[in-house]
């Protein structure tokens, strides 16, 4: 272990790394996710200073790298006084990062029920909560599941950053372990083979998804073709 | 160009690595950081911008998203 390569030790803590970087993704999926929906649902507001404010945000979060981000979340707060341990200021980085970018995909599948049905929404005097609970958001949801579930690879990608603020997830552990055995092109390797792992499964499944939900091709969308 | 940012990490010279610089040697990094965010900000903008512009100079022929005119 003093003169050596890599042993069941390294890939141990590799997996453990693999394992925390699934926890922020998770946090970042859960927390994002909700704040997606306040975002999206804001950014087609009826109110111009709410949808306008939205926009802003979006555009702010959008513009700057998730990076600076990250170092903003993780310095400021500790300005504000807080003593925050790296998974904290790296989940709410994320969870800001993910709303920004989920909110406008969904704002996108909302926007794309067909105008029709919004308005067989209102001929049913349905008021506005109604009309977005009982009929645009379940068809928005089938649109949008594809879409989601492929921006997860994106989250679970962004999460390395996460190691930079000293965060041990996949990418931290391995630099870690290549402190100690300086071999780091086979460390990363194994990293980018275990990112792959956790990935791929989620690119076919998102696949897999927009086949079955057939919004993938423009032909296949029956209400598109019955109005 | 978001994605650039991440070359300061294997030492490229760029804009956030040239933040990480300033603020090691300040100790002030929320302040390093927050001009680098607005650089982003405004390059990301000037950048869209260009870009619109751009489209506008070569699809000249345009409709309004959803109308059939």
């Amino acid at each position: 272990m003093i003169d050596g390569g890599l042993n069941a030790y390294h890939l141990q803590y590799l997996l453990w790394g693999a394992l925390w970087t699934i926890g922020l993704s998770l946090i970042a999926f859960i927390g994002g996710g909700l704040a997606r929906g306040v975002i999206a649902l804001c950014r087609i507001s009826p109110i111009k200073a709410v949808r306008w404010a939205t926009i802003a945000w979006i555009q702010l979060i959008q513009g700057t790298p998730l990076l600076v981000v990250l170092f903003l979340c993780y310095f400021g707060l500790s300005i504000m006084g807080l003593e925050l341990p790296g998974i904290v200021a790296a989940s709410i980085a994320m969870v800001v990062y993910v709303s920004a970018y989920l909110g406008e995909i969904w704002r996108g599948c909302i926007e794309s029920v067909p105008r029709t049905q919004w308005e067989a929404a209102e001929c049913l005097a349905l008021s506005r909560t109604q009309r977005m609970r009982l009929v645009v958001l379940p068809q928005a949801v089938r649109i949008g599941t594809p879409p989601t579930v492929g921006f997860m690879v994106q989250i679970v990608k962004n999460t390395s950053l996460a190691s930079i603020i000293g965060f041990i997830e996949l990418v931290r552990a391995g630099q870690l372990i290549n402190n100690s055995i300086f071999q780091p092109f086979l460390v990363y390797l194994l990293i980018a083979i275990l990112y792959f792992a956790i990935c791929f499964p989620l690119s076919l499944w998102s696949r897999k998804l927009e086949q079955r939900l057939q919004f993938g091709s423009r032909a296949a969308t029956p209400s598109a073709n019955a109005t | 160009m978001l994605a650039s940012s991440i070359t300061s990490q294997i030492s490229v010279e760029e804009l956030t690595a040239v933040a990480a610089r300033v603020q090691s040697e300040t100790f002030r990094p929320f302040e390093a950081y927050i001009v680098v965010a607005v650089a982003y900000l405004a390059l990301s903008l000037l950048m869209r911008a260009g870009l619109w512009l751009f489209g506008q100079m070569v699809f000249t022929r345009q409709r309004k998203l959803g109308s059939t005119k």
